[in-house]
Formats: structure tokens, C-alpha cells, sequence
């Protein structure tokens, strides 16, 4: 059975392998061990991210801007909804089994349609991609807002509190676990959406990049594009658990054994 | 609600029929009367305002496309759905060996299972190219990108599953002499199984976007390339029936998923 392992080694243990891994990466590859066509070597790929950056920049750019967007339309779009479904019941009857089923459906497969439905240009990008992350938002939302504990709404009930209390002062706020493992959800397919719309209508932004160097067999400015996209993923993921720290403070929940990253989504 | 509904019950003999209409008119035909009323509603306004066919067909033209195709649509998607069971077999092979490791071995855990989070954290999607490139445009390499991106799901729920192990029967097997390995197979991998299969259903999703979307970047058949030849010369009826038939496809491996899962709790836990 595992005890908890100690602070210190559950961090410093990690950063070492990746760190000792880095450099046997970088080791078989400069000794031919691995074709340099199959893997770049990463600090071959970090000069390559340095030297190409003002080309690159405006690409970093797009896609961020794509990102976010994106990621403020859904989550507005989805918790909004979240809360029409939770009040308005035959609403929610009606158009809860079609949400769980768009949720599960392929709909990666719907990139080329955007194309063909806004043109080649950012509108097509970010309807896509806000599509992909609106669903688990609205659903996290709306479960979120109807798993209030029965016993606090009781005691809401008794103490003669209004609908619109009950619903700012109890359920919103006990639904924000909730909300925010949705918006983390949503956050990771906001960059996956709009990457797969850049591979398909290869544009502008970094997924166009990557088919760019793919195609011309540019194995290290490949492996720049996906760092640069790594980074973006965990920097926007870090700041979607950052605002849930700051929110779940300022009501006052504990914070023991919040994060789970693990729960993320592609 | 359910005190008067109680106390009428207690009065009235047979009430269930009427409540038993009204769950069925909820649960069935609300959701299927708002589906029928947007298709209506599409069908009309496509043809009110006589959108050109690129751009949204009628849903009546997107029935005939997939009546006419019917047989080609379900070639490819037969191919695609082929590729997404490989996958979602050969994820759950990696995940669950993965799980067993880290749950053998706490400096393996300690070393590499943030490492995995991390992967998991970064949109894996960018790196349909690579696949490419390492396997070549078949099959192969949608079946790689689609392992990639799928079996971290059934890898946190095998841990969490092996971690949830009653810690009385892990006791138990330690007093019994069992070997790890043994407790492993035979306590804590049948009593995972549940959240196994909460990580395997996530998994499926995610193996057939995997395959389509490899299939989108390279291919020379499958649903995706479908949708792809067919967006290429505008045929907008043909890549929604395309749509449906994947769906339909991938909706039968999340229902088989699920009723493996219904079944295994029924063994299990009775």
C-alpha cells in the first residue's frame, strides 16, 4: 500500500526524470540514434523556436487570440444556457437528451462544414472550436446547479428565502466545483478546436505551422510549433485553475484537495 | 411533490398508468418532439429562403444523400469504426498496463505519473502531423495518434480504481501472503473495473475523433477522408450524412462500452 510520498519528492522527482529524459532525447538524436527526421532534438528545436520567433509571432498570436476568444464566447454562451436549462423545465426536458448526445458525438468531423458555412477567416475558426467546448460546459453547469445539497435548499425554504436568493446565494456558489472542472474541460477542446480548424483551413496560426513543416518534412520547426503549443495549453489550463483558487477563496471553501488535472479532456 | 403524490396514491388505486404517460411523455417525447420541430423548422426555412444546397441543405436532401450513399457511407465508416475498436483495444492495453506499474511501483509512480498529467494537459491534437510522419499515411498512424490521444482516461481510471481498493481486502491479501502481483490481478483490477470503464467510455469519444482526425490529415479511405473529398467539391448534403452514419457507428461502440459496464457491475456487485 502506498503511503503518501513527501512533498519534495513528488516534485523534485519528476522535474529530474524530465529533465534526465530531455537529455537522453537530446543525446539520441545527436548520436544518431533516432533519425533526426523522426524526432528533433529539443535544443536543436528550442534554437529553431528562438531563430524563427518573428516569424512565428504573429502565428503565436492568432491562435492565442482564436483561443481565447473562443474560450470567453463558450463559457459565457454555456453557463448561461446551464442556468436557463437548470429554471426552465420542459426546456430542459426537450433539449437535455440532444446536448448528452452532442457531447459524445464526433464532432471533429463538422471542421470542414464551418469552412464552408463562414469562409476562410477567424469567424469559421472560432465558431468551430467554440462548438467542440460550449457542451461540457453547459452540462457541468448544469449539473452543477442542480446537485445543491436538498438540506440547505430546506433551510433556505424555511428561512423564506426568494427563488432568486436561494439561486445566487446557495446553488450558484455550490456549483462552482463544478462550473470550473467544465471550463477546464472547455478550455483544453477551445485550443484543440481551434488547432484542428487551422489544419483545415491552413491559414494562419500555429496548427498551420505544423501541417506547413510536416508537409515540407521540417521536423524542427515542427517541434517549435508544438512546444509553443504546449505552452499556450499549460499556461491557459494553469490560469483556468487560477481563477477557480481565486473564486473558491473569495467564497470561502477550503482548498484541500481541489485540483485534479488529470480530469482534462484531449 | 412526493408526499402529495403518496397520499393521492394511497386513495386512488391506479394512478401509476397516468404517471407513467406523463415520464414517458417527458423522457421521450419532448426530446424527440423538439428534434422533429428543428428539422421542421430547417426544412421550411432552407426552403423559404431558398438557401443555395453549399450552404445548408434541406434535412430532406441530406436523408436522400444518405439513402443514395447509403452503401459507400457505410463502407467508410465501417473502416473508420474498425480503426477506433483497434485503438480503443490498444489503449486500454497501454493504460491499463500503465496503471498496474505505477500501482507496483511507487518510484515509477513518483517519477513518471506527473509527467503523464502533464501530457495530458497539453492539446495532443497538434500532433496528428507527427503521427504521419513517424508511420506513414495509413492506417497505422491513425491507429498511433488515436492510442495517443485516448488512453490517458483509461489510465487515471485504473489508478483511481486501484486506488480505491478496499483497504481491508488489500490487508487481507497481505495477510494471506499474497504476492503483489496476485492482490493486483486478482482483488484490485476486478474491484477497478467500474472506474475502468468511466475512463474506457471517455475513451471511445476520444478514439474516434483520434481516427477521424487522422484520417482528415492523411488517409486514402475512412469517414474522415469522405468528409474531406467531399467538403473539397462542395457537397455539403454528403459530409452531414456522413456525419450521421459516423455518429450512428460511433454511438453502437459507446452503447457496446456501456453494456460492458452495465454487465461487469452485475457480476461484480450483483
Amino acid at each position: 500500500m502506498h503511503k503518501r510520498s513527501s512533498k519534495a519528492r513528488r516534485v523534485l522527482l519528476p522535474l529530474l526524470n524530465c529533465l534526465f529524459l530531455v537529455l537522453l532525447w537530446q543525446y539520441a538524436v545527436t548520436h544518431r540514434w533516432i533519425s533526426p527526421l523522426t524526432l528533433a532534438a529539443p535544443f536543436e528545436a528550442a534554437k529553431v523556436a528562438a531563430d524563427s520567433f518573428a516569424v512565428m509571432a504573429p502565428h503565436i498570436l492568432a491562435t492565442i487570440y482564436a483561443t481565447l476568444l473562443t474560450f470567453m464566447l463558450s463559457s459565457l454562451g454555456g453557463i448561461v444556457l446551464g442556468m436557463l436549462l437548470m429554471h426552465w423545465r420542459s426546456f430542459r426536458l426537450a433539449v437535455y437528451p440532444s446536448l448528452v448526445m452532442f457531447q459524445l458525438l464526433p464532432k471533429i468531423a463538422l471542421a470542414p462544414l464551418f469552412v464552408v458555412w463562414f469562409g476562410v477567416n477567424i469567424l469559421s475558426r472560432l465558431a468551430f472550436a467554440g462548438f467542440i467546448a460550449f457542451f461540457p460546459i453547459v452540462l457541468a453547469t448544469l449539473e452543477g446547479l442542480r446537485a445543491t445539497d436538498p438540506l440547505l435548499l430546506n433551510l433556505c425554504r424555511s428561512v423564506r428565502a426568494s427563488p432568486t436568493q436561494i439561486f445566487w446565494q446557495v446553488r450558484l456558489p455550490y456549483a462552482v466545483p463544478l462550473i470550473m472542472s467544465g471550463l477546464k474541460v472547455g478550455m483544453t477542446l477551445a485550443i484543440t478546436g481551434v488547432i484542428v480548424s487551422e489544419f483545415v483551413t491552413a491559414q494562419s496560426g500555429l496548427g498551420y505551422i505544423i501541417l506547413f513543416a510536416s508537409s515540407n518534412l521540417q521536423i524542427d520547426l515542427m517541434f517549435a510549433a508544438l512546444g509553443w503549443i504546449s505552452l499556450i495549453g499549460l499556461a491557459f489550463y494553469g490560469a483556468v485553475l487560477l481563477l477557480e483558487r481565486i473564486i473558491l477563496m473569495r467564497l470561502g471553501a477550503p482548498l484541500r484537495g481541489l485540483s485534479r488535472p488529470g480530469e482534462a479532456a484531449p | 411533490m412526493s408526499a402529495e403524490a403518496f397520499s393521492a396514491n394511497a386513495i386512488q388505486a391506479p394512478r401509476w398508468r397516468n404517471a407513467l404517460l406523463r415520464g414517458f411523455a417527458s423522457d421521450v417525447m419532448f426530446p424527440l418532439g423538439f428534434i422533429a420541430t428543428c428539422l421542421g423548422m430547417l426544412e421550411i426555412l432552407s426552403l423559404m429562403l431558398a438557401v443555395p444546397e453549399v450552404l445548408f441543405p434541406a434535412p430532406s436532401r441530406v436523408a436522400i444523400a444518405f439513402f443514395a450513399n447509403a452503401s459507400t457511407l457505410c463502407y467508410h465508416a465501417g473502416l473508420t469504426i474498425l480503426q477506433v475498436v483497434i485503438a480503443l483495444a490498444i489503449s486500454l492495453a497501454i493504460g491499463v498496463a500503465l496503471a498496474a506499474i505505477f500501482t507496483l511501483s511507487r518510484v515509477i509512480n513518483d517519477l513518471f505519473a506527473p509527467l503523464f498529467v502533464l501530457l495530458q494537459i497539453i492539446p495532443k491534437i497538434a500532433l496528428a502531423p507527427l503521427f504521419v510522419v513517424w508511420f506513414g499515411p495509413g492506417s497505422l498512424s491513425h491507429l498511433g495518434f488515436a492510442a495517443c490521444l485516448s488512453f490517458f482516461p483509461i489510465l487515471a481510471g485504473a489508478r483511481a480504481g486501484f486506488e480505491e481498493t478496499s483497504v481491508d481486502a488489500v490487508r487481507l491479501c497481505y495477510a494471506l501472503r499474497a504476492s503483489s502481483w496476485q492482490t493486483l490481478i486478482h482483488v484490485k483490477l476486478p474491484m477497478a473495473l467500474p472506474q475502468l470503464f468511466v475512463g474506457a467510455k471517455v475513451s471511445t469519444t476520444l478514439c474516434i475523433i483520434g481516427v477521424v482526425l487522422g484520417e482528415f490529415v492523411s488517409a486514402q479511405a475512412g469517414i474522415g477522408w469522405y468528409i474531406v473529398q467531399a467538403a473539397a467539391l462542395s457537397q455539403t448534403a454528403n459530409i452531414l450524412a456522413a456525419l450521421i452514419v459516423l455518429s450512428l457507428f460511433g454511438l453502437v461502440v459507446y452503447g457496446l462500452v456501456a453494456a460492458g459496464e452495465i454487465m461487469v457491475r452485475r457480476r461484480l456487485f450483483g
